[in-house]
Formats: structure tokens, sequence, C-alpha cells
């Protein structure tokens, strides 16, 4: 059996050539060549979906089955449910549809692909959904993102598509290719910023919920120990030291990192999907039970609310299960989101506890460094995983990856829709909702990097396809050091507040590098490095630089000492101040007088041929 | 704001540099340092407007090569208003937070024989800023925008004033006032610039009716 690639690529372009004709023959899927050239046709639908102008009859053969590729080069799958009476003009079933399609076909692509009969082959054959290890959570966020960026452009197609689904010609459009790369990046462009905007939320909430922690429950800025990953103490008299026990530390902790990658990776080769669906589990357990548990306790501790212990048993245990469920199973959405969120946060209150302070900016930056390391280099523990998953045809690790799926619901004509649309939702949050948790238990464990086995099962049916998620992935690494940082920068600051502001501008804006940077390479990248760096610069700048500055200059407001220069200076101002006013008073007149010199001008020219 | 937040960063660094390299001791050259410091910052930051300008002016125009209709989704206007509020707020939000965050504690101002007015002041200086950089922001994309480099300069200038009026402090007065006046020009002036005029206002200030000719 050729590889499955390049028989997708043969595929396509058999489809392209005799995309006219088979026009009618799609309309009634039957087997084998329907389902060839449904999926064919399914795979070149989106190119044409993105150049707006779909032949009528086409937008049908989208929305005829999604076939797993898999399944499809098995067992031809019979096309169950072809959407035969889908109108024609509605077009965003279509775009969905294809994009799943469409992403799916460019999962199946291995990277040995060497014909990019569609320009989309190319651009997305190196990216994977997102991977739930540790610092798969982080390139799982660059993942993330490729797969969010391929979303995008399949979220982002439903626009134009919209426009477009009116002006449908009844022409079959010749796919032409650089016009349809041009037409992805300006979508991706476009929507990318509704992306963007999707993954602030969550990342300004986690940070929110961190530094609202840091400054007021004193317990999370108190010593009380180191975790077991950085056991150099840097209580050291000297400077030496106490630089060369934080780089120990940071080799320990990166090591450890790098263990549990490789160990995950081999897991994950070698199938052993129940030990990772467990150790998941028991990660998310601990997680949500005991760090809620101790949270929660400082919290009321802080602010000397009193609570009695059935209560408190009722409350976590509640909080928990839920949590639980929504994060591995099915629930709303938002709720999951959420959980994400907070788990996030504890885990990086955790961190910012139990680092000591300079062991945790260099392990920051050398996280950062591995991160990009880890991701683009081709030997790199996380490719080697993104390659495998893609080999499966299994879509990498919806564990520990914060998804801000928006559901599109897509306007089937299917008569159950509705009935299923809820549990389709939950079906796909649920899908995305499998993380895996990166918990370094500070008591016993390591780092659960855990990738929650996605259970294969072929999408057979329409309405889950079309659920898919349509938003921007992000791995909940990325979350736990974006907070981390900014914790930290809040926590041992002494310049307060400037310095935690400055700091989340700089995330903020690494991550929007990030975003746009994935938009141009299309290739899945590292969500740390660039929020990171910025991160650390601006934090020691701003400490170190602007800090003293901002205090002289607000306490020389105060200073009660008045210069004869100052009154001099005023002077001057005052004098400057109103020429400044007087000129501009006017430029406003002579501009206007201007305009009304050169209408009557005007008038008096019209005027004067008629007097000659 | 990220840009202006670069900006900050740089002209400390160099205040830093300088305050280093000087003697601590001598008062007044820290002041004067300290006012050159004020002086540098206030161009870096034009400097990094302009150059946010020449960022934004490259997205526009990839953004319309991009677009189906061939004209961008955002026009420059808006993007200099909103370039505008960003430094505005970032700097508003670098000079107030520790103020406010202080403010909550327990605490009286001006037990130590300083103005009683300080955080009342703080807070006006502060908005006539975020204001101020919000119409300089306009004003500036403008002068860009169409080549008067009069308008630049004239920014600049009068960025240069209100900062150098802040020095007039703790004589409040002589550094709110010209502030707000200068904040009236500029808004007179940007609101001009965006194609507004004696009339809208009147319009919609008495609520008419556009349609109604």
């Amino acid at each position: 059996m050729l590889p499955k690639g390049v028989m997708l690529g043969t595929c396509v372009r058999v489809a392209r050539l005799v995309l006219p004709p088979l026009e009618d023959r799609l309309l009634k899927p039957q087997l084998s060549l329907a389902a060839s050239t449904t999926l064919v046709l399914v795979q070149s639908a989106p190119l044409m979906n993105k150049l707006g102008k779909i032949p009528a009859e086409s937008v049908k053969y989208v929305m005829i089955e999604r076939l797993h590729v898999s399944d499809f080069f098995k067992d031809l799958n019979p096309i169950t449910g072809a959407e035969s009476s889908v109108p024609a003009v509605n077009c965003e079933p279509s775009c969905a549809y294809s994009k799943k399609v469409v992403m799916i076909t460019f999962m199946n692509n291995s990277d040995s692909e060497e014909e990019p009969c569609n320009e989309r082959t190319s651009l997305m054959s190196a990216e994977s959904p997102p991977t739930p290890s540790y610092q798969d959570g982080l390139q799982a966020s660059a993942a993330g993102e490729a797969q969010a960026h391929r979303k995008r452009r399949a979220g982002s197609s439903r626009g134009p598509n919209n426009i477009a689904g009116g002006e449908m010609s009844g022409s079959s459009v010749p796919v032409r290719e650089s016009t349809l790369e041009n037409e992805e990046e300006e979508l991706t462009l476009k929507y990318g910023a509704k992306h963007v905007i999707m993954l602030f939320v969550p990342v300004t909430l986690c940070m929110i919920v961190v530094v609202a922690t840091i400054k007021s429950v004193r317990f999370y800025t108190e010593k009380n120990g180191q975790l077991i990953y950085t056991p150099f103490s840097e209580d050291t008299p000297s400077v030496g030291q106490r630089l060369l026990n934080s780089v120990l530390n940071t080799i320990v902790m990166i090591s450890v990192i790098i263990v549990m990658t490789i160990f995950l990776v081999l897991l994950y080769k070698y199938r052993c999907y129940k030990f990772i669906h467990g150790w998941l589990i028991l990660s998310s357990l601990m997680l949500l039970f005991l760090f809620t548990y101790i949270y929660l306790g400082e919290v009321l501790k802080t602010y000397n609310v009193a609570m009695d212990y059935p209560t408190l048993f009722i409350v976590i245990w509640n909080f928990g299960a839920v949590g639980m469920i929504c994060i591995h199973w099915k629930g709303p959405l938002q709720l999951q989101q959420a959980y994400l969120i907070m788990i996030s946060a504890l885990m990086a209150l955790v961190f910012i506890k139990y680092l000591p302070e300079w062991s945790a900016w260099v392990i920051l930056g050398a996280i950062s460094i591995y991160d990009l390391m880890a991701v683009l280099c081709p030997k790199g523990p996380l490719r080697m995983l993104v390659e495998t998953a893609q080999e499966r045809n299994e879509p990498i690790f919806p564990a520990l990856i914060y998804s801000s799926a928006m559901m599109w619901t897509v306007g089937m004509a299917k008569p159950d829709t509705a009935a299923r649309g809820p549990s389709q939702q939950t079906w796909d949050a649920a899908e995305d909702g499998r993380e895996h948790l990166r918990s370094p238990s500070h008591a016993e464990s390591q780092m659960s990097e855990t990738r929650s086995p996605v259970p294969t099962h072929p999408i057979t049916s329409l309405e889950e396809l079309e659920e898919e998620e349509r938003g921007v992935k992000l791995g909940l690494g990325d979350f736990i050091f974006y907070s981390v940082l900014v914790g930290k920068a809040a926590a041992t600051a002494s310049g307060d507040w400037n310095t935690t502001l400055a700091c989340f501008v700089a995330i903020l804006i690494g991550l929007c590098l990030t975003l746009l940077l994935l938009a141009v390479f299309k290739k899945a990248l590292p969500a740390l490095p660039i929020s990171i760096t910025f991160g650390l610069i601006f934090y020691f700048s701003t400490d170190n630089l602007v800090r003293p500055f901002m205090d002289t200059l607000a306490s020389h407001q105060l200073r009660s000492a008045m210069e004869q220069l100052s009154q001099h200076f005023t002077y001057i101002m005052f004098n400057f101040l109103f020429r400044i006013v007087d000129k501009t008073g006017k430029l406003l007149t002579e501009a206007g007088a201007y305009q009304s010199i050169q209408t009557s001008t005007e008038k008096l020219w019209l005027r004067a041929p008629r007097s000659l | 704001a990220f840009f202006w937040l670069v900006s900050l960063l740089l002209s400390s660094l160099i205040w830093f540099i300088a305050v280093k390299a000087s003697d601590p001791q001598d008062e007044r050259l820290q002041k004067g340092l300290l006012i050159f410091g004020v002086m540098f910052s206030v161009l870096l930051q034009e400097a990094f407007r302009f150059l946010y300008y020449k960022l934004l002016r490259k997205a526009i125009e990839g953004l319309v090569a991009l677009s189906e209709d061939g004209c961008s989704p955002i026009s420059i206007q808006q993007m200099a208003y909103v370039a505008g509020v960003g430094f505005g707020l970032m700097s508003g939000a670098f000079s107030m937070i520790n103020l406010l965050a202080d403010a909550l504690g327990p605490g009286t101002v001006g037990i130590h024989g300083d103005s009683q007015l300080y955080f009342l002041t703080s807070a006006f200086m502060t908005m006539v800023l975020i204001f101020l950089h919000t119409f300089w922001g306009i004003l500036f994309f403008h002068g860009c925008e169409h080549r008067r480099w009069w308008e630049i300069a004239a920014v600049v200038i009068m960025h240069l004033t209100v900062s150098g009026l802040s020095f007039c402090n703790p004589l409040y007065v002589g550094s709110l006032v010209p502030s707000y006046l200068l904040m009236a020009a500029a808004a007179a002036w940007a609101y001009l610039l965006s194609g507004g005029s004696a009339q809208n206002l009147r319009r919609f200030l008495l609520c008419k009716c556009c349609s109604r000719k």
C-alpha cells in the first residue's frame, strides 16, 4: 500500500482534474468510488471554500461524510447520512466540516509528503495537535496554536464564506493555489486577532488570580522549604555560591523534566495508554483536591473567616468532583476552561512558593530554551511525540490543553442535530479537555506529564465534526509559567506593581508575537521562549532601572523646595503656552480663511469665463 | 503600551547610568539629571511613537494588500487613537498604580509637611496625561500621514512642556492648569483633524437628528 501521503496527494490531484464531472455523482453517495471522491473532494473543497466561489453543488460534497483518513484506507466506511439535503447556500457547515477533514487530512500527511499537491499540505505537515507532556504542553501550546491556526483558518474561512455564500458561482473553479494561499493568509491575519484575544483572556485571568493571591495571602510568599527537585538551598553566604546553587537546581529540574518527557514519549510509543491515563487521573486528583484544600485553608486564614470541617469537606468535594468530570470527561466549555485556569493558577502558586528566587528565574530561562529546542530540533522528544501521533493518526494529547473552542453551531439541516447538539458540544469539550496534568507534587511524585490517550474512535457522525473546536489551544504549562513569572515579579520585586504590570504587558506581547509567528511560519512553535524572554527582560530592567527613576520622580513631586529655576521655567512655559495657543488659533482661522478664499476665488474664476 | 514601556525602559536606563556615573551628594546635579532624564524620556517616547507609527503603517499596507475589497478593516485614524490610548494607559498605570496601592493602606497624606493634595493632584495629572497621550497620538499620526512636520514638532514640544511643567510641583497650580489648557487645545485640534467640526459638535450636543436636512 502506498504511503498515505502519496495516496492523498494523488487523490487530490485526481480530484482537481475530475472535479466538474463528479458533481452529479456525488449527489448520490455511494461506497468506494463515492467515498474516494468524497474524500478527495472534501479535501479540495476547503480550497474552493477559501476561494469563496464554491459551486453550489460542491458544498454538499463537503458536507458528505467526514472520513477519517485511516478509516478510508482501511475500509471504506459507509457514508452515513450524506447530506444531500444540505442547502447549497449554507456554506458554514461545509466550511467547518471541510476544515475538520482538512485537518485530519493534514494530520495524516506524513512529513514525507513530497507532493504539496495543495499548498495546505506543506502548511500543516509539521503541525500537530498539542501534546500533553510537560514540555509537550509547551510545545502543545505551540502545536495547539498551530492547530489553532489551522482551525483559525478553518474558522476564518467561515467569514468570507458567509459572505461568499451568496455569490457562489455555478462554475466549478479550478483550484488556484496562489490565490488560495493568499486568501488563507489573509483570513489567518484577519481572524487571528480574535483568537489572540481568545488567548489573552484566560492568560490574563490566570495571572490576575495568581497576583491577587500572592499579594493578599502571605502563605505563598513565605519560604517553607523547597521541592525535592531543587535540592540546593539558596541560603548561602556568598553570591557566587548562591548563583552556583541556583544553576545546579535548574540543572536538576530540567533533567527531571527531560526524563519525564522521554518516559512519556516511550509510554506513548509503546501504547501504554492505560498507564498514562491512570497517571493523569491521579495527578489531577491530587491537584484538584489537595492543592485546593491548602489554598482554601490559606485564604480563609488570611481573611480570618471561620469554616467548619464538614462545610469545607462538602465544598472541596464538590469542587474536586466537578473538576474531575469537567476536565476528564464531559462538561460545559466555560466550566472546563475555568477549571483549567484554576489548576494552572494553583500549580503556579506552588511553584512560586517552593522555588527559591534565583532558581526560579534561572529555571524560567532554561525552560524557555529547552522548549525552543525540544520543539524545533528534529530529535527533540516533543517532535518525536508529534510524529508518532501523526503516524498513528491520533489526535495528539488533547490533555492539558486549554482550548478556547468556539462552538460555532453549524446550521445543519439534519433534523436530529438539535437533539444531539448539546451532547456533541460536551463531547467536544471532553475531547479537548483531556489534559496532561503536569503536577509536580511537592510531596511525592514526579511531574506527571501524562497524555491521556485519546480514544481513536472514528468519528462517523457529522455533528461531532461540526462541533470540533475552532478555537485556539494553548498548553497549560504555558499558563503556569507565565503566571509563575508574573507572580514572582509580584512577590519579590520591590517595585511592586510597576514591575508586575510591566511583566504582564511583556508576556502578552510575547504571546501576540508568538501567534503572529505561528501564522507566518505555520509550524508548531513553542509558546514560551518569546514571552518569557520579554518577561525576564522587563522584570529585571523595570526592577532595577525604572523603579528608581519613577520613585525619584514621584518623590520629586513632593519636594517642598521651590527653586528659582523652576519659577523661571514656569514663566517661560506660560509664554510658550500662550504662543502655542495663539498659533493654533491663527492656524485654524487661516485654514478656515484659506478655504473661504479658495472657494471665493473659485467662484470668481467660474464666473470669469462668462464675462469674457 | 508595549512601545511606551520599552521607551520608558530605555530612558530609565540612560538616567540610571547617568546617576550612577555622577555624584550622589550633589542635589542640584541630581535634580538636573532628573530633568535631563525626563526630557530624554519624553524624546524617547515620541521616538517610539514614531516607530510604532511606522510599524502600523506596514501592518496597514499588509492588511490592505490582503483584504478582499482593497481597504483595510481598520483605518489609520483608529490606529492612531488606539496607539494614543495605549501610550496613555500605560503611562497612567505606571504613574498611578503604586500610589493607589499605597492609598489602600492606612496613613495620612502630607503628615510630614508635604502637600496634602498629593493624591488628588497626582490623579488629575495622570488623567490629563492620559488624555494628552491620546490626543498626541492622533495628532502625531496625522502629522506623519500628511507629512506635516510642524504637527509632529508641536506634539513633541507639548509633551516636553507638560513634563517640564510637572517639575513645578508642588506648586500644583503651575503644572495642572497649563496642562489642562494644553489638553483642551490638543483636544480641539485632534477633534478637528479627525473630521469633526463645530457643527458636528453642536448637532451632537443638541441631539439633533442628522438625517433631517
